[in-house]
């Protein structure tokens, strides 16, 4: 998979799980303040990642993300190269 | 005094009389608006109603943290016990859900912890619990604000993919404990009226979000005050 494509796949993801248009997204808004993100709902992110991706994220680390950026980066420097392959 | 050893403390009291209590008292299940009565004392083993409701397998079963105290009642005395051994009940690791977790070990239920200490670990029980999905036994308003859904238990529910029903209990004579909860202790004597109400099905839990949560609430408050009406029934005054 393409970095783009994972990072429309991850915007994807979120939009469906938060209940949020995907065009109003804006990857540096507070999940949590701006659209309501709760920890079950990181959970099923993660789930739905995982599922997309082919590979386990550690929970923990979503702990510390807020925003869609920071989810990307997440996402690429731990996984990027899986993703690319 | 430690706050470990005043929570095992508490729930030594706590246990010792709602087992005091639960000899005395009469508990009646209205399962899907049907009337189940009996007592621990005679019958071996619960109305196969709610046997076989029970043994659905990854059944989610929310209720109002005011009744917890009154659905331990319920439990301790009616052969309901046999028929929840494989649940599991969720608290979480605050004082008051290590005091219930303490509780929940005394009377041989199985407790399952979810963090609101550590976002960490409540991400690692979370997906612990979602991944496996046990069948789970949980206050809706665990941690306030109290008699409201939030977002993340209107998920949970949702992931139980349409296994989920309301719980509720009222009783008819009992005193209060946590005033802020609203939570109710049942007294001696007094008679108790548990109710598993219908399934929400995947048709509430697939809605938006909102519409999940206002559905869950709805049945619980629906399922609360057909039991009400059930209690004065049978002219009982319900002080709760």
């Amino acid at each position: 998979m393409e970095p783009d494509a994972a990072i429309q796949k991850i915007r994807s993801v979120i939009s469906q799980e938060l209940e949020v248009d995907l065009n109003s997204l804006m990857d540096s808004a507070s999940l949590r303040r701006d659209y309501g993100l709760d920890s079950v709902a990181a959970v099923n992110i993660v789930f739905a990642l995982e599922r997309d991706f082919g590979f386990e994220i550690d929970t923990k680390q979503l702990a510390h993300v807020d925003s869609i950026d920071d989810l990307k980066v997440l996402v690429v420097a731990h996984f990027g190269k899986k993703i690319r392959n | 005094l430690t706050e470990a050893r005043w929570i095992s403390i508490s729930a030594h009291l706590i246990e010792s009389y709602l087992r005091s209590v639960a000899r005395t008292i009469r508990t009646t299940f209205i399962v899907e608006g049907r009337v189940v009565d009996g007592m621990a004392e005679s019958h071996l083993n619960p109305d196969p109603t709610i046997t076989s409701i029970l043994a659905s397998q990854s059944l989610f079963l929310p209720f109002w943290n005011a009744h917890s105290m009154l659905l331990v009642s319920a439990y301790l005395s009616s052969p309901v016990r046999q028929a929840v051994k494989h649940f599991e009940a969720a608290a979480d690791d605050s004082t008051g859900g290590r005091l219930t977790r303490n509780l929940l070990e005394r009377i041989d239920l199985t407790g399952r912890t979810l963090s609101i200490v550590s976002p960490e670990r409540r991400l690692e029980d979370l997906r612990e619990i979602l991944s496996a999905k046990p069948s789970l036994i949980m206050a809706a308003d665990s941690y306030g604000p109290y008699r409201a859904i939030s977002s993340g238990m209107a998920r949970i529910a949702r992931s139980y993919a349409g296994n989920v029903r309301p719980l509720s209990a009222v009783c008819s004579r009992s005193f209060p404990m946590f005033r802020q909860i609203h939570m109710r202790i049942p007294l001696p004597k007094s008679e108790i009226v548990v109710g598993i109400g219908p399934l929400l099905g995947k048709p509430t839990l697939n809605r938006p979000l909102s519409e999940v949560r206002e559905g869950i609430a709805s049945s619980l408050a629906n399922l609360e005050a057909h039991l009400r009406k059930e209690l004065r029934s049978r002219s009982l005054w319900c002080r709760d």
